[in-house]
């Protein structure tokens, strides 16, 4: 990474930086909905192992190889199983 | 063309078996490739044929083939193929433990009748050059839950999809905000999803087409058969398919009433035969007894 030298150069990494975190403030919320949504996709087509109603066989059976991510969140949540409302506080703004 | 596929289908003990094998081996008489399959986990060919049947057809006569379906060798088979393709996709870490969760798989319940799929999906696709392919059914419950698979899969396809389409708009939304473009990378999840979606539409469709697909109820002239037998043709409604016929098998000149909702079907009565014909001579001795409607396809 490069060190400045202008005075404009400083305000445009800054703003650029502005521009990212504001960014990522505005999908914060969208983000936990979309990791929540995956979490159901996953109870769902996975559901038979913690007693939920499971699909057919076929389709958990094709669906499975290509879940890696939704099975990572799943056990991410067996982590924090006992903390639910300080996760889902944590993912609200603040003010 | 494909071959047309000729479902029994009964309660338990009716005689499926018997018509089965007496009507592939007319059509097989009337100079008919045939190929003949039980998908029955307790198999009654090889009794009747007094012969050793597996999952690959063998000949018995003249264009007939013969093969009785290994319901969980195929389950072993679906397990080991869906382990090996979760090992290559998922990455060291979350592969651990794998063969611990597929034995647990192997008692799930569903994975018959999935198997029952497979191993029809693959004799039709293998076999299509056949005129006719028979195929002798598990009792009532299993048989149904075969026909109903394509259906109830379907609905289930139908609500994933609907939750996957959800989950791809909101990680579009995400890319695009971030990083001011639209996601390119595809959704393989999604994509299987709607694989399976034709898959099961493909086969309902079948399940419904008369010109390719028969379904014959199997009774004997008693009220328990003929109440089962209303059970299944309204199962069967319910998944899109008709009875073809109704096989009065056992038939001694006197039957029950007949129930309103069957009471349209065509009805082939077969008599009973005593001895009950066991090994190719004999049942080819009862071929000439039998009405012509049995091995009419």
């Amino acid at each position: 990474m490069s060190v400045p030298t202008t005075l404009g150069e400083h305000l445009r990494r800054l703003l650029a930086q502005l521009d990212a975190v504001q960014r990522g403030k505005a999908v914060d919320a969208v983000e936990w909905e979309y990791d929540e949504l995956r979490h159901i996709f996953a109870l769902l087509v996975m559901g038979q192992a913690v007693g939920l109603p499971a699909p057919p066989a076929d389709i958990s059976l094709a669906l499975l190889p290509e879940m890696e991510e939704e099975l990572r969140i799943l056990l991410r949540r067996l982590d924090t199983a006992q903390a639910p409302f300080s996760q889902l506080f944590s993912s609200l703004p603040s003010e | 063309m494909a071959a047309h596929v000729i479902f029994h289908i009964g309660k338990g003990g009716v005689g499926k078996s018997t018509l089965s094998a007496l009507s592939a081996l007319a059509a097989a008489e009337r100079g008919k490739r045939v190929l003949l399959l039980s998908l029955d986990p307790a198999h009654n060919l090889s009794d009747i044929f007094l012969e050793e049947f597996a999952d690959t057809p063998v000949p018995v006569r003249d264009g007939l083939l013969v093969a009785e379906a290994d319901v969980d060798a195929w389950i072993r088979r679906s397990l080991r193929e869906t382990e090996q393709r979760m090992r290559a996709a998922y990455s060291y870490l979350t592969a651990l433990n794998l063969e611990h969760h597929f034995r647990v798989l192997r008692h799930s319940p569903g994975l018959e009748e999935f198997a029952l799929r497979r191993v029809f999906e693959h004799t039709r696709e293998q076999w299509r050059d056949h005129d006719v392919i028979v195929v002798d059914m598990p009792p009532t419950a299993l048989a149904m839950r075969f026909f109903a698979a394509p259906t109830v899969s379907a609905a289930w396809t139908g609500h994933l999809l609907a939750l996957r389409r959800e989950i791809k708009d909101r990680r579009e939304m995400i890319t695009r905000v971030k990083l001011g473009k639209k996601e390119l990378e595809t959704d393989r999840v999604l994509r299987t999803l709607v694989e399976e979606q034709r898959k099961n539409d493909a086969l309902r469709s079948f399940f419904g087409d008369a010109s390719r697909c028969s379904v014959r109820l199997v009774l004997n002239p008693d009220p328990l058969s003929w109440r089962e037998g209303e059970r299944i043709a309204s199962a069967l409604d319910e998944c899109g398919i008709a009875l073809r016929d109704i096989l009065v098998n056992r038939f001694a000149g006197e039957d029950s009433p007949v129930p309103a909702a069957l009471s349209a079907l065509p009805r082939v009565h077969v008599p009973q035969f005593h001895p009950l014909p066991v090994g190719i001579p004999a049942l080819q001795s009862c071929l000439d007894g039998l009405p012509a409607e049995l091995s009419a396809f």
